[in-house]
């Protein structure tokens, strides 16, 4: 596998003091799900002992985003109906927020940020199943992390973040080819790093580091190329904003690697709109 | 409700008023969706002028103005991939979908 960190890469997250850390919880659920031999009351007794996340997983768990016909009550109960993979990523994807806490307001709106991401997370699902995954939480969780390069940008590289800012403004161009202009490196490389760094899966963080150029994503196109479609449908539909007014053209290679031919961006688009307005419980967190 | 004249109801509209004939008799209920037939029907019964409709989401003010930000939205998105008939046919479904939601 290619390695995504650039030298780039790695003279600008030097300058980052103390990068957010991958929530502890999380890690252990990791370490966890690595043992075979793990049982659902072993899990459910380490997200029982955080009540709010405890509180979060229930919250969406019974939310329409999952559908469940009957109320489910405990965190044990949601590990035995949903699986081990789909409440790994509900807590992945319920803490994520609290490790990137919303920050005063200035240009680059947060709320508007969260809801690109989530709408993104909404369509990578329904784009995901359409190509024939069967993992439908990963990609989720891969679309509503899939820019988190720009929330390390502007939290920790704000005067280089707001030089961008400006330079979409000006040029009025996508935020990506405003972060070559400025910095050299983008949020998608610095994303893929930062999860290389919590070793999340391979095909995450390249999907994460290559979402707006799948061709490179060599080992994990398909997969990335997911997460790239699933960004434009966001755009497309208008929901939420990721800093810029402008929409990628869809890859030739991702296409193809997807194997859709344009009618079926009609259903996936139809799908994911109403896929977003359930996948909405997600923002209550912010 | 807004008074319509019998040329200018158009298919999709929705009547607030039941439709009578001359004698007092119900041609057609309100509530009822204009349809062709049903125009028709209407204008073949003679006599009958106007109709009242429920006011049309297209003469909202505000809802006009949204479709126009979701149109110029979508314009500042993909004017520049006009010779790509990916994002043309993505462009066409989204704003047919946010419109409709208008």
């Amino acid at each position: 596998m290619t390695t995504p960190t650039s030298d780039q890469v790695k003279a600008l997250v030097s300058r980052i003091p103390g990068l957010p850390t991958l929530p502890v919880i999380v890690q252990k659920l990791n370490d966890m799900m690595l043992n075979p031999r793990t049982t659902a009351k072993e899990v459910g007794r380490l997200i029982s002992s955080d009540p709010a996340l405890s509180a979060k997983i229930l919250k969406i768990v019974n939310s329409s985003f999952y559908g469940f016909p009957s109320r489910i009550t405990t965190v044990t109960h949601a590990i035995v109906i949903l699986g081990f993979n789909t409440v790994k990523s509900v807590v992945l994807s319920s803490t994520v927020f609290d490790v990137f806490k919303s920050k005063g307001e200035n240009e680059f709106k947060r709320e508007e940020f969260w809801k690109h991401s989530v709408g993104c997370g909404a369509a990578c699902r329904v784009i995901a199943r359409e190509a024939g995954f069967s993992a439908l939480e990963d990609f989720f969780i891969a679309g509503l992390m899939h820019d988190v390069g720009k929330i390390i940008l502007d939290q920790y590289l704000h005067d280089d973040f707001q030089k961008v800012l400006a330079t979409v403004k000006r040029d009025d161009c996508l935020f990506l080819e405003a972060e070559k202009k400025v910095l050299a490196v983008t949020h998608a490389e610095i994303g893929g790093w930062l999860f290389q760094n919590w070793k999340l899966s391979k095909g995450l963080v390249q999907a994460v580091t290559y979402h707006h150029n799948p061709s490179l994503a060599d080992d994990a196109l398909k997969i990335t190329s997911v997460i790239h479609l699933g960004d434009i449908v966001c755009r497309a539909l208008q929901c939420g904003s990721g800093g810029d007014a402008k929409i990628p053209r869809v890859s030739p290679a991702a296409w193809d690697a997807l194997g859709f031919t344009p009618p079926k961006l009609e259903s996936i688009l139809r799908e994911t709109d109403q896929e977003i307005e359930k996948a909405k419980v997600f923002l209550d967190f912010l | 409700m807004i008074r319509v004249r019998i040329e200018a109801a158009q298919e999709g509209m929705v009547l607030a008023r039941n439709v009578t004939d001359a004698a007092g008799g119900i041609l057609v209920r309100e509530g009822t969706a204009l349809t062709k037939p049903i125009l028709d029907k209407i204008r073949e019964a003679g006599g009958i002028d106007e109709v009242f409709v429920v006011p049309s989401p297209l003469s909202d003010p505000e809802k006009v103005a949204r479709r126009q930000e979701i149109e110029a939205r979508a314009r500042r998105m993909f004017d520049e991939h006009a010779s790509d008939p990916i994002m043309q046919e993505l462009a066409r479904v989204s704003v047919e979908i946010l419109a409709r939601r208008v």
